[in-house]
C-alpha cells in the first residue's frame, strides 16, 4: 500500500517536522501553497542525447512530423515515426523543427558531442575545453524565478532509470547550476531518490477508516499468492516438455520470482489525485545508484532491475509528479540516458548494452537505410524515450493541483536533444517537443511548428516569457563570430551547423510561432 | 554529376551452388539471415529423407514442435474464445516481438519470456480478471445462486480452465486454480471477485501463455486435445472453441481423415479469415501501412484511411482467392481486385458507393495479381520513393527462397557517378559499374525494376515524376534458362509457370505452419506439401491445409 497524503496535512506535517529537524528545511514542502488559491508553475526540462539520430539532408527525417507548420496528425495517429509513442498526447504537445543549438560552434574542442552537451540547455559557451559549461541552465534560471524563497531548491535533476553508464562523464553533463556549477542531481535509485526529494518519511497520524477493498486491492493484496500459484502451475507443466523447454519455465519461474520481489507488499504506483510522498518501501531494490558504485561493485542482481527502465522509471516518474504536485520543487530536468540500454524493449537482451553502443550505432546512420536492423533497434529504443515523455504527460494531467485544474496545466513541459542530427554531430535543427500549461501557447497545442531558423536561446527565452518573464534573449547574446572573439577563438567549429551558419549568425533571431 | 552514398546495399559473389542471388535487407529489415535454403534436396522430388520405413508418422517421421509464446493476436482471440467474447483482451498484454527469420509472426513464440513481459503478464491478466468480474453471471449462471456455492467455483474452474489450456486439467492444476479461490473467499471477497483471482492466475499460467505439448522419450501420436490446438492456433490464431475440444475429446479426432475433414470445416469458416489474410501478408512481407509509412510531402493524399484501404484491398484479394478455390497461378495472374472509393483511382477503375467494397475487373497490363497489389508494392518501397532493391529482393527471396547472403560491410560507403536527377535504372547501371556490387545485383535489381512503373504507393504510371519512361525490362537470371521479359507482366507469367515458385510456396507454407524455418529433417514433409500442389494444380486452400494431411502432423518428434 502506498502512503497517501491530503495535501493540507501533508504539507502542515513537512511544517512540523521541518522544527525538529532543521537540516530538511532545504528539501521540505513549502508552505506558501499550502494556503490553496493560486496555483505555483512549474516546468520540466527532459532531455535525451543525440537528436534524431540520423544523418542530416536525407529524405528519411523519422523524427520530423512534416516540413511545414500545421496541425499534428489526429489523436491516436503517429505523428512521425519517432513519434509514435505521442499519439495518446497529441492534443497536449507542440512539436518544433528549425531550432539550432548555435553556441555549440564557439569551442576549440575536436569531440563532437561535449560542446553541445554542456550549450544547448545553458546557451552558454563551454569552460575551455572542459566538460562543462560556463552558465547556467534554463532549469536553474527559471527555477530561481518559480521557488517560493531560498529554501526551495532551484531545480533538481532526475535520471530517468539507475543505468549506471548514466553517471559516466559524457552522460548527464546537460544541467548546470549558478555560474556552470554542478546541478542538483538526485539519485537513479528511485528510493532513494525519494527520501533526496521529501525526506524521510512522515510519521501517520493515528488511525484512518479503511475503505471497503475494492477488487483492484484485493488483487494487488495477492499478488504475490497469486504468482506463487502461478509457479506451481509452471512446476507442474515442467516436468512434461522437453529439456530446452524446461530452461525456458526455469528462467520463467525466476522472473515471478523477481516479480513477486517487485510487487510484494503493495505493487507498482498507485494513481493518486492528491498529493502523495511516493514510499521508498514498495520501491524495488536498485543497486548500483551511481557509476562510482558500480565501478566498485560490479553488476549484482539488482543492477538488472536498475538498468529495466519499465521497472525504475515508474516509480521516478511518480517521484518526479510528486514532487512537483506536493510543492517541494517547481523545476526539474528529467536526463534520459546518453548511453541506454534500453533494456525493458528488448526482452531478448538489448542490442545496446554495453557502454557506447548506442553511440556508436547512431555514427552508422548517415542514412536509415544504412542498417535497417540498426535503424530499427534505434526506433525501438527511442519509443522507450518517447513513451517516458507521454507517460509523464499524462501522469501530470491526471493530478489536480491545489487551483483546482491539472497539474499539467501549471506545468510547462519541454523536451529537448543536444543534436539535430547526432549520426554526424550537426547541431542544428534540435529536435523540440512541448506540453503542458496549454494557455501560454497562443496558437494552441496539437501543432507541428516549422521556424526558418531559430536558435536554442530563443526557444528558452520564449519559454521564460510563457513562466511569466519579459526575456528576449536567453544566455550568450550579440553574434557567433564575437562570442568566438570574446572566448579567443578565431575558428569557430562551424561544420557541425547549418549550411548558412557563418560568424555573422546572430545567437537569437525572434521570438518563436507559438 | 552527383556522387551518391549507397544506401541499399550489395554482396559479394554468389552462393556455392552459384544459383542463389543476394539483395541488402528487405524494407522492414526482417530477412538479415540467410533465407534458409535447402534446394538441392527438395528440387528433384526425391523422396529420400525420412523414411521410417512404416512408423505411425508416416514415411516422414514426426514432426519436432517447440514451446511458443502466443502471439498479440492469439492472445487477444483466446481471451475471447475463453470468456465467450464478454471480455476485453488486455492492451497489456507483452507479445513476443522482434524481427523473425520466416518472416511469419508466429516464429516469435519461440523467444524466450523477459522478466519485463511476467510482470505485464501479471497487470494483464488482472485486466481481463476486472471485467471477468462485472459480467461473470452471464458465462456462469451458477453465480447468480444466493449464495454461489463451492460447486459454482469448480464449474468455472472445469470450463474456462479448459478453455484456456486447451486441455482438460490435471488434479494438480485444478487444486491449485481452486486454492486461489479459497484465498479470496478468506479475504472476504464476494465470490466474483474470488473468480476473478482465479482469473489472475490462469492467464498468468504457463499453460495458458505458451502452446506446449508434452515431450515423450520417443515420438508419439499427438493427443487429441493437441491436435485441436495445432489446427486452431494454425487456421483461427485462437485457442480452440468448445465445438473443437468436444471433438477431441470424443473421439473426432482419431483417425488422419477425420482431422482433415475438420480442418477443411475450420479453414471454411470465416473465422479463418485473418489467419489467411496474415499467411499471405507475411509471405509476401505486406505491412499493415499507417500514415507515417509515408512523406506527406510525396504523398499529401496519402492518409490513414487510404492506408487503410491498401489493407483491406489485399486482405479481401487474398482471401477471396482463397474462398474462390483460386491456384497459386490464378493468385499471381488474377486480373480481378477488391476496391472501395480509396483504392479504386490506384487501379483506374470506378469507385463503387462510399463505404462500399466491389469486386471489378482491372487492366491485365497494368495490374496482374497479387505482386502488383498496391499494399504489397507500397511496402516494398521508401517512404518518398520507389525502390528496386527492396522490390527484387522480395522476388529472390519469398517468391523463388534464393539463399541470400548478408550484405558486405563496405556497401553503403560506395559512391557513384550519377547524371542529375538519376533514375532507379541510372542508379543500378552505376552499381553494375562496380564489379563487387555487381555480382550480386545484377540478379537481384532486374526483378526490382520490373516494378519501377508502380511508384511508393503501389500506383501504375509509364512515367516517372519528371515525365521520362520508365524502362522495366529485363532478364531474370538464376532459374535454370534466361526469363526475358519486356516488363513486369511478362515477367509474373514467367513466375507463375515456374516450378521453382511453386516449390517455394510449399516452404513457405511450411513455415508458417511450424513457425519456423524448416531444417533437413523436413524436407521430406516439405516435399509432402509440394506433392499435393502439384496433385491439385497448385489449389491454395489444398496448400494451406496440406501440412494437416501429413501423417507428421499428427506426431510430435521428441526433442
Amino acid at each position: 500500500m502506498t502512503t497517501r497524503f491530503d495535501r493540507r496535512r501533508f504539507l502542515f506535517g513537512a511544517g512540523g517536522a521541518m522544527l525538529a529537524i532543521p537540516l530538511l528545511e532545504s528539501i521540505a514542502p513549502r508552505r506558501a501553497s499550502a494556503g490553496g488559491g493560486l496555483a505555483p508553475k512549474r516546468l520540466v526540462v527532459v532531455h535525451h542525447d543525440q537528436g534524431r539520430m540520423v544523418g542530416n539532408g536525407l529524405p528519411d527525417d523519422w523524427w520530423s512530423p512534416g516540413s511545414v507548420t500545421g496541425p499534428l496528425p489526429p489523436v491516436g495517429m503517429a505523428p512521425s515515426t519517432m513519434l509514435a509513442e505521442l499519439a495518446p498526447v497529441r492534443d497536449e504537445i507542440v512539436t518544433l523543427d528549425g531550432i539550432d543549438n548555435l553556441v555549440r560552434h564557439a569551442s576549440n574542442m575536436e569531440d563532437g558531442h561535449i560542446p553541445a552537451l554542456v550549450s544547448t540547455l545553458t546557451c552558454a559557451p563551454q569552460a575551455g575545453t572542459d566538460w562543462s559549461s560556463t552558465g547556467p541552465s534554463i532549469d536553474h534560471v527559471a527555477g530561481l524565478r518559480l521557488r517560493t524563497d531560498a529554501g526551495m531548491r532551484a531545480s533538481v535533476i532526475l535520471p530517468a532509470s539507475a543505468t549506471p553508464y548514466f553517471a559516466n562523464e559524457i552522460s548527464g553533463i546537460e544541467f548546470y547550476g549558478a555560474g556552470g556549477t554542478e546541478p542538483a542531481l538526485l539519485s537513479g535509485n528511485p528510493a532513494e531518490a525519494v527520501v533526496e526529494l521529501f525526506g524521510p518519511p512522515m510519521p501517520d497520524e493515528g488511525p484512518r477508516v479503511p475503505a471497503a477493498p475494492t477488487l483492484q486491492d484485493r488483487m494487488v493484496a495477492r499478488r504475490v499468492d497469486l504468482l506463487s500459484g502461478v509457479t506451481e502451475q509452471l512446476q507442474s507443466l515442467r516436468g512434461r516438455v522437453s529439456a530446452a523447454d524446461r530452461e525456458r519455465l526455469d528462467r520463467h519461474a525466476q522472473f515471478i520470482s523477481n516479480t513477486q520481489a517487485l510487487v510484494g507488499g503493495g505493487g507498482a504506483v498507485a494513481p493518486t489525485d492528491t498529493c502523495t510522498r511516493p514510499d521508498e518501501m514498495q520501491m524495488p531494490i536498485v543497486l548500483p545508484s551511481n557509476y562510482e558504485e558500480w565501478q566498485q561493485i560490479g553488476n549484482p542482481p539488482e543492477w538488472v532491475r536498475g538498468r529495466n527502465d519499465a521497472i525504475t522509471w515508474p516509480h521516478q516518474l511518480e517521484n518526479l509528479v510528486q514532487a512537483l504536485a506536493c510543492d517541494v520543487v517547481r523545476v526539474i530536468g528529467l536526463t534520459l540516458h546518453g548511453d541506454p540500454a534500453w533494456t525493458s524493449e528488448f526482452p531478448g537482451g538489448s542490442p545496446f548494452e554495453g557502454s557506447n553502443e548506442l553511440h556508436n550505432r547512431i555514427h552508422g546512420m548517415a542514412s536509415v537505410s544504412n542498417n535497417p536492423q540498426h535503424a530499427d533497434d534505434i526506433a525501438v529504443g527511442f519509443a522507450s524515450h518517447a513513451r517516458k515523455f507521454t507517460e509523464l504527460i499524462q501522469r501530470l494531467a491526471a493530478i489536480e493541483d491545489i487551483d483546482g485544474a491539472r497539474l499539467l496545466d501549471n506545468t510547462l513541459v519541454v523536451w529537448v536533444s543536444d543534436m539535430g542530427y547526432g549520426s554526424d554531430h550537426q547541431a542544428w535543427n534540435v529536435p523540440v517537443v512541448m506540453a503542458g500549461m496549454s494557455e501560454a501557447f497562443d496558437n494552441g497545442q496539437g501543432r507541428h511548428v516549422v521556424h526558418n531558423r531559430r536558435s536554442m536561446g530563443d526557444l528558452w527565452a520564449h519559454v521564460l516569457r510563457m513562466l511569466g518573464g519579459d526575456d528576449t534573449t536567453f544566455g550568450a547574446t550579440g553574434t557567433l563570430g564575437e562570442l568566438g572573439a570574446s572566448l579567443g577563438i578565431g575558428d569557430l567549429s562551424l561544420s557541425a551547423g547549418h549550411a548558412s551558419t557563418t560568424a555573422a549568425t546572430p545567437l537569437h533571431m525572434g521570438a518563436l510561432d507559438l | 554529376m552527383l556522387a551518391l552514398a549507397l544506401v541499399t546495399g550489395c554482396y559479394s559473389g554468389l552462393t556455392a551452388d552459384g544459383e542463389s542471388d543476394a539483395s541488402d535487407t528487405s524494407p522492414d529489415g526482417a530477412d538479415g539471415e540467410p533465407d534458409g535454403g535447402h534446394d538441392d534436396g527438395a528440387e528433384d522430388g526425391s523422396d529420400d529423407a525420412g523414411d521410417s520405413g512404416g512408423s505411425p508418422s508416416g514415411e516422414c517421421g514426426a514432426l519436432s514442435m517447440n514451446m511458443r509464446r502466443m502471439t498479440l493476436a492469439q492472445y487477444r482471440r483466446s481471451v475471447e474464445v475463453i470468456f465467450d467474447g464478454l471480455v476485453s483482451p488486455s492492451s497489456r498484454f507483452p507479445a513476443p516481438s522482434g524481427e523473425t527469420q520466416s518472416g511469419f509472426s508466429t516464429e516469435l513464440g519461440a523467444r524466450e519470456i523477459g522478466e519485463h513481459d511476467v510482470e505485464q503478464t501479471l497487470y494483464a491478466a488482472e485486466d481481463v480478471a476486472e471485467e471477468v468480474s462485472v459480467v461473470l453471471p452471464q458465462f456462469l449462471p451458477c453465480a447468480e445462486q444466493s449464495p454461489p456455492t463451492q460447486a459454482c467455483a469448480e464449474t468455472f474452474v472445469d470450463r474456462f480452465g479448459r478453455r484456456a489450456f486447451r486441455r482438460t486439467l490435471t488434479a494438480d492444476e485444478r487444486e491449485i486454480l481452486l486454492s486461489a479461490f479459497a484465498l479470496a473467499q478468506e479475504d472476504g471477497a464476494s465470490f466474483a471477485d474470488s473468480i476473478a483471482l482465479v482469473v489472475v492466475q490462469l492467464l498468468q499460467a504457463p499453460q495458458f501463455v505458451y502452446l506446449s505439448e508434452y515431450d515423450a522419450p520417443s515420438e508419439r501420436p499427438l493427443e487429441p486435445f493437441e491436435i485441436a490446438s495445432r489446427l486452431s492456433y494454425l487456421l483461427w490464431d485462437s485457442a480452440p472453441d468448445d465445438a473443437l475440444l468436444d471433438l477431441a475429446e470424443n473421439g473426432g479426432l482419431a483417425t488422419a481423415d477425420a482431422v482433415t475433414a475438420e480442418a477443411e470445416r475450420m479453414l471454411n469458416s470465416p473465422k479463418a479469415d485473418t489467419t489467411v489474410a496474415r499467411f499471405f501478408r507475411e509471405w509476401t512481407r505486406t505491412r499493415r501501412l499507417t500514415q507515417a509509412d509515408k512523406s506527406p510531402d510525396v504523398f499529401p493524399s496519402f492518409n490513414a484511411d487510404v492506408a487503410a484501404s491498401l489493407g483491406e484491398s489485399f486482405d479481401r484479394f487474398v482471401v477471396d482467392a482463397v474462398r474462390e478455390g483460386q491456384s497459386l497461378e490464378g493468385l499471381v495472374e488474377g486480373a480481378e481486385v477488391w476496391v472501395d472509393a480509396n483504392t479504386a483511382p490506384l487501379f483506374g477503375v470506378e469507385a463503387p458507393a462510399e463505404g462500399q467494397w466491389a469486386k471489378v475487373a482491372v487492366d491485365p497490363e497494368r495490374h496482374r495479381g497479387i505482386l502488383t497489389q498496391p499494399a504489397l508494392l507500397a511496402s516494398l518501397s521508401h517512404s518518398d520513393r520507389t525502390s528496386h532493391v527492396f522490390r527484387g529482393y522480395f522476388v529472390r527471396s519469398r517468391l523463388l527462397c534464393h539463399e541470400l547472403p548478408p550484405p558486405p560491410a563496405a556497401a553503403t560507403s560506395v559512391e557513384f557517378d550519377l547524371p542529375p536527377n538519376p533514375t532507379a535504372r541510372d542508379i543500378s547501371e552505376a552499381r553494375m559499374a562496380n564489379d563487387e556490387c555487381a555480382a550480386c545485383h545484377a540478379s537481384l535489381d532486374p526483378p526490382g525494376l520490373a516494378f519501377e512503373q508502380f511508384d511508393a504507393l503501389g500506383r501504375f504510371s509509364p512515367t516517372d515524376a519528371l515525365g521520362r519512361e520508365i524502362d522495366p525490362s529485363g532478364v531474370l537470371t538464376g532459374l535454370g534458362e534466361d526469363i526475358v521479359f519486356a516488363d513486369h507482366a511478362e515477367m509474373i507469367d514467367a513466375l507463375a509457370a515456374e516450378p521453382a515458385m511453386r516449390r517455394c510456396f510449399a516452404r513457405q507454407l511450411f513455415r508458417f505452419a511450424l513457425s519456423r524455418m524448416e531444417t533437413p529433417d523436413d524436407a521430406c514433409v516439405v516435399e509432402a506439401i509440394e506433392a499435393v500442389l502439384e496433385e491439385t494444380d497448385g489449389d491454395l486452400s489444398a496448400g494451406l491445409l496440406a501440412i494437416v494431411g501429413v501423417d507428421s502432423f499428427r506426431h510430435r518428434e521428441t526433442l
